[in-house]
This record gives structure tokens, C-alpha cells and sequence, in this order.
């Protein structure tokens, strides 16, 4: 797979003294959904806002598409569909205005209006004004704005932000369908560790500026397993211990329940056998939950 | 590139439909013929004998000294605040640096639009302004509107003349909501600036101040010299092209765009 975006050593800082972002090194697969994981404040919509040519830093470190963005910022921005932040719509106009108004800049075909209102599901709301849209409406034309000049590569700040369940769970499905149908290269912020695990094949975490991971969202899942405590509930904990201390960390966390860490997915169920082996009558086991604090404690030290 | 421009100019005017400032230039333009209407039918013993001889001149002058005295400045600085803040207030300033268009193209393409309003603006004045003569004279036709010819070649002369001295406002004002995210700081400054040219009026480089520029080339200017129009008319230029160097210098080098 080619790397669709790359930065080199980028630092950033919106006055000298303060630095946002330090030695960024990103590197995004082409057909891939990256998620920028990070707290708030961590520097991920400024990232993505240098990405777009949006904030004066050192693009010359700075390649997307095989090309710098300083020299070949509008070959680059041709090929770029964006959400940043809050959605840029003309509040006074009709859904439909909108997309014109972008249609015009992108030069792109009349079909195309009625086709991406389909796939994000506004045909029916397309002449109805922008100010009397829901959140997630507003945020659904934000998408099929960015889709308009059908760009290979997505870029899509917090695009479940404030939104409803039900709303989070159509743009979520949105994205994966543009991946799946369209073959299209997503990178896309969060500050929700669940989110992410949903949607993404590759994952950045962003902390204070710094790139503490980067990888598959499978090599993520998997760190995040063994960081994170399985619990075991059952009516004798001082019975199963012996069976547990040898290859694990065990901690009685209450009168029937055990805490157990270092232990991966794949060893849940031979050990559960064992333990039914010896008769004890087993609740509840499960993995904990692991926050993205948890996670950033566990990533830090490394 | 041409094309590309034309299309982002085309989408920049679409973005001012259902907006304050099409109000602004509809209204604005028909404001002074209006109240010139109701001011010559109410009061026609009074006007009738000052416009008789030359009818068409003196309410031309009627319409346009208040245009040149003080609305044209008022429309111009609330107009490009205005368009400006569609951007601004739709939170769209980072969607259209996003967008494949180079600097030029954005500054310019709004300029434009600004440009056309404007020109939308000094037709319908002079539309309205035949109207409401026509009204006048349909009602009191004492006034002698249908004994005259229009004036056409002075209703141009004098709207090109007045079109020059305001544009290097509008391009210092543009510039100015381009640097300020807020609707009222531009307004303010330009509101603040006018006033205080009013101020100093009698300066003898008065003809380099921009907000008096359409007071300086409309009106006769007791106590200072006779070519202060004329170079009203040369600063004007001198400050509509320099503005245009700032604003453009000023969208490229932009911290943060958006």
C-alpha cells in the first residue's frame, strides 16, 4: 500500500514560544480509515487544518499524493474532500445552493448534486433552507459537500460531533461504505476510543502535540487487550487463584470477583475451561473497560 | 484560470441571494429618490420655483448631494461588511481556503461581487431617480420634468465620477473586514475614519483622505484649492490600487486562513 499522506519531523506552534505539535510523523495508507485518536486539545484539528493548507507551518515537510503541498497546493486540494470543525454551510440558502455553490468551484458535472445528496440521504430535504436543517443533517450535507468532486481522499474532523446515537451511527456507517463502495482514503479525528474501534483500519494517537501510536487498529486492539483487565466473577475466588497466579497477574478486587491482567483475547476461553474443570461456578467474565486515558497511561511509558 | 475565476465569481454572487446587503443596495438606492418624491409633492410651492429653469439639474443635485455627502460612504461601509461576513458568520472562511482556488482568485472574485453590487446600486439610483421625477411631474407638472430632455450623458458623467471616489473606500473597507472576523469593528473604523475627515475638511491634502473623496469631488470647495477635486479623483485611484496590493498581501500572508 502507498502512504497517500506522509509528513516528515512537522512541528507547529501558534506563537514561537508555544509548541502545538512536535516531530509529527504521519503516514497514511491509501484506501485506509485513519482515525486520529487524541483528547481534546491535542492537536489534531490544527494537524489536519495544516494538512489543508488552513495554517502557515512548513509544508515543504508536508507530502500528499506524492506531491509537497507548498508547491502544488491547489493539484493537491483538487483531489481533497474536507470537514473541518463545525460544518461550512450558507445558512441562507437551500441545501441544494450549497452544493451548487461548491459545484461551480469544483467544476464538476450537475449529476453529481443529486448523487451525493442521495448517499447521504438529504434528496428529500435538498431545497429546504439550511437553517432549518437538524445538527445531523447539517453535518450529512457537510459530508456530501466534501464528497461533491468525488475526491479520493476524506477529511473529516470530528464529523460525529454532537450528534445523537442515531445520528453517530448513520455517519459511521456512511464512512464505512465509503470505504467499502468507493474505495475511498479516510482520515478522520475523534476523541471517543469507541468510536474509533468501529470504524478505523489505522490509528494515530495524538497526545499534546505527540504521535504516541501509530498502526492498525488491530495492533492498537491488541495492546489495548493486554492493558486492559479481565474480570472474572465466581462464587470462589481463593479456589481459582492457584490455577491463575502462575501465568497471570491476579488481584481479588472483591468478595467474588477477580482481576486479571496481562491476558490476551485469545487465552479468555482456555482458561475459563480449566477453571469449569475444577467446578467452579463462573457469573461473569469480561474485559474492562480501557478509556483513553488508561490507554495513554499504558502508551506513555513506552 | 479565466474560466475558473468567472465560475467562483459567479458562485461568490450566488452566495449574496436571500442576504442583507441585496436589501442594502435595493433599498439603498431607492431611499433618496423616495424621500425627494414625498419632499417635492409635499412641498410644491416651495421647490417649484428653485427647479423650474432647470429641472432635471437641480434634481439631479437634489438626489445626489445627499448620496455624495453622506449615504454613499454609509452604503459602501455597511455593504462590504456585509458581504464579507457571510464568510465569517457561516463559519465557510476555512471551507474556501480549502477549495482548489488560488488567493487571487478568492480576494478578487469577492471584489467583484462587491463591484457589481455597487454598480447594481448606481443604476437603480439613476433608474429611481427618473421615476420618481416621472411621479413628480405626473402629479404637478409644473415642475417641467417633460419640458426638458433627460440629461443623459450628466446622469453618467456624474455617476462614473462618483464611482471612482467611492471605490477606494470600498477597497479599504474590504480590506478591513478581511483582517476582522467581527461585523461591527470594520463599521466602525470606517464610520469613525468619515467622521473624522468631516473634521478636518479644510486640510489642504484633504484630496489624500479616501472617506472624503466623493464629498471632495461632488461638491464646490471654498478654501481650498481649485484642482482638490482633480486630485481627489488621482488619490482615489492611487488608493483603490493600493488597496488592492494590501488586501491581496494580506489574504496570502494570513496566519490562519479560516
Amino acid at each position: 500500500m502507498t502512504n497517500i499522506i506522509e509528513t516528515k519531523d512537522l512541528n507547529f506552534g501558534f506563537s514561537p514560544s508555544v509548541r502545538t505539535l512536535h516531530h509529527l510523523n504521519l503516514q497514511i495508507e491509501s484506501e485506509s480509515i485513519y482515525c486520529f485518536l487524541g483528547p481534546n486539545g491535542a492537536g489534531k484539528t490544527t494537524t489536519l487544518r495544516i494538512l489543508l493548507g488552513l495554517l502557515k507551518a512548513d509544508h515543504q515537510r508536508i507530502s500528499i499524493f506524492g506531491q509537497h503541498l507548498n508547491s502544488n497546493r491547489l493539484a493537491i486540494l483538487k483531489r481533497i474532500g474536507s470537514l473541518i470543525e463545525q460544518p461550512s454551510l450558507y445558512h441562507h440558502l437551500t441545501g441544494h445552493q450549497n452544493l451548487e455553490l461548491y459545484r461551480l468551484t469544483f467544476r464538476c458535472d450537475q449529476k453529481r448534486i443529486p448523487e451525493v445528496l442521495s448517499i447521504t440521504g438529504l434528496s428529500e430535504a435538498r431545497h429546504q433552507l439550511v437553517k432549518t436543517y437538524s445538527l445531523g443533517m447539517k453535518q450529512r450535507l457537510a459530508i456530501a459537500l466534501a464528497l461533491l468532486h468525488d475526491p479520493e481522499l476524506l477529511i473529516l474532523d470530528e464529523p460525529t460531533n454532537g450528534l445523537d446515537p442515531q445520528g453517530i451511527i448513520e455517519i459511521r456507517g456512511l464512512i464505512k461504505q465509503l470505504k467499502e463502495e468507493f474505495h475511498k482514503t479516510i482520515l478522520v479525528s475523534s476523541h471517543l476510543l469507541s468510536e474509533v474501534e468501529k470504524i478505523a483500519t489505522h490509528v494515530g494517537i495524538l497526545h499534546k502535540g505527540c504521535l504516541l501510536f501509530q498502526g492498525s487498529s488491530r495492533s492498537l486492539m491488541e495492546m489495548k487487550s493486554e492493558n486492559t483487565a479481565f474480570e472474572l466473577e465466581l462464587d470462589a475466588p481463593e479456589k481459582a487463584m492457584p490455577h491463575l497466579e502462575n501465568s497471570f497477574n491476579v488481584r481479588k478486587i472483591s468478595e467474588t470477583t477477580l482481576s486479571i491482567t496481562g491476558m490476551t483475547k485469545e487465552q479468555v476461553p482456555v482458561l475459563l475451561a480449566r477453571l469449569v474443570k475444577q467446578d467452579l461456578r463462573i457469573y461473569r467474565a469480561a474485559f474492562g473497560t480501557c478509556s483513553l486515558e488508561d490507554l495513554f497511561l499504558d502508551i506513555i511509558p513506552s | 484560470m479565466t474560466r475558473s475565476f468567472l465560475l467562483n465569481t459567479k458562485a461568490e454572487i450566488l452566495k449574496c441571494r436571500n442576504t442583507a446587503a441585496v436589501w442594502l443596495t435595493l433599498l439603498g438606492a431607492g431611499f433618496i429618490p423616495l424621500v425627494n418624491t414625498i419632499k417635492c409633492l409635499a412641498r410644491p410651492d416651495y421647490f417649484i420655483p428653485k427647479v423650474q429653469s432647470d429641472p432635471w439639474g437641480v434634481y439631479l443635485d437634489f438626489n445626489w448631494q445627499i448620496a455624495a455627502g453622506f449615504l454613499l460612504i454609509m452604503y459602501v461601509v455597511l455593504l462590504t461588511s456585509l458581504v464579507v461576513q457571510i464568510e465569517f458568520r457561516n463559519h465557510a472562511w476555512k471551507q474556501v481556503f480549502a477549495s482548489p482556488r488560488s488567493y487571487a482568485d478568492i480576494f478578487f472574485s469577492k471584489l467583484v461581487t462587491l463591484h457589481l453590487l455597487m454598480v447594481c446600486c448606481f443604476i437603480l439610483f439613476n433608474i429611481f431617480t427618473l421615476l420618481s421625477a416621472f411621479i413628480i411631474n405626473v402629479f404637478q407638472n409644473r415642475y417641467n420634468f417633460s419640458f426638458h430632455a433627460i440629461p443623459i450623458n450628466l446622469m453618467f458623467t456624474l455617476s462614473l465620477k462618483m464611482y471612482v471616489s467611492i471605490v477606494s473606500v470600498m477597497i479599504v473597507q474590504y480590506c478591513l473586514c478581511l483582517h476582522f472576523s467581527n461585523f461591527m469593528i470594520p463599521i466602525g473604523i470606517g464610520l469613525g475614519l468619515f467622521t473624522a475627515g468631516f473634521m478636518i475638511r479644510q486640510w489642504e491634502y484633504i484630496y489624500l483622505y479616501p472617506y472624503l473623496h466623493p464629498m471632495l469631488i461632488y461638491f464646490p470647495n471654498p478654501g481650498l484649492e481649485a484642482s482638490a477635486a482633480q486630485k481627489g479623483m488621482v488619490s482615489a485611484m492611487g488608493w483603490s490600487a493600493t488597496g488592492i496590493l494590501a488586501g491581496i498581501t494580506l489574504t496570502v500572508s494570513r496566519f490562519e486562513k479560516g
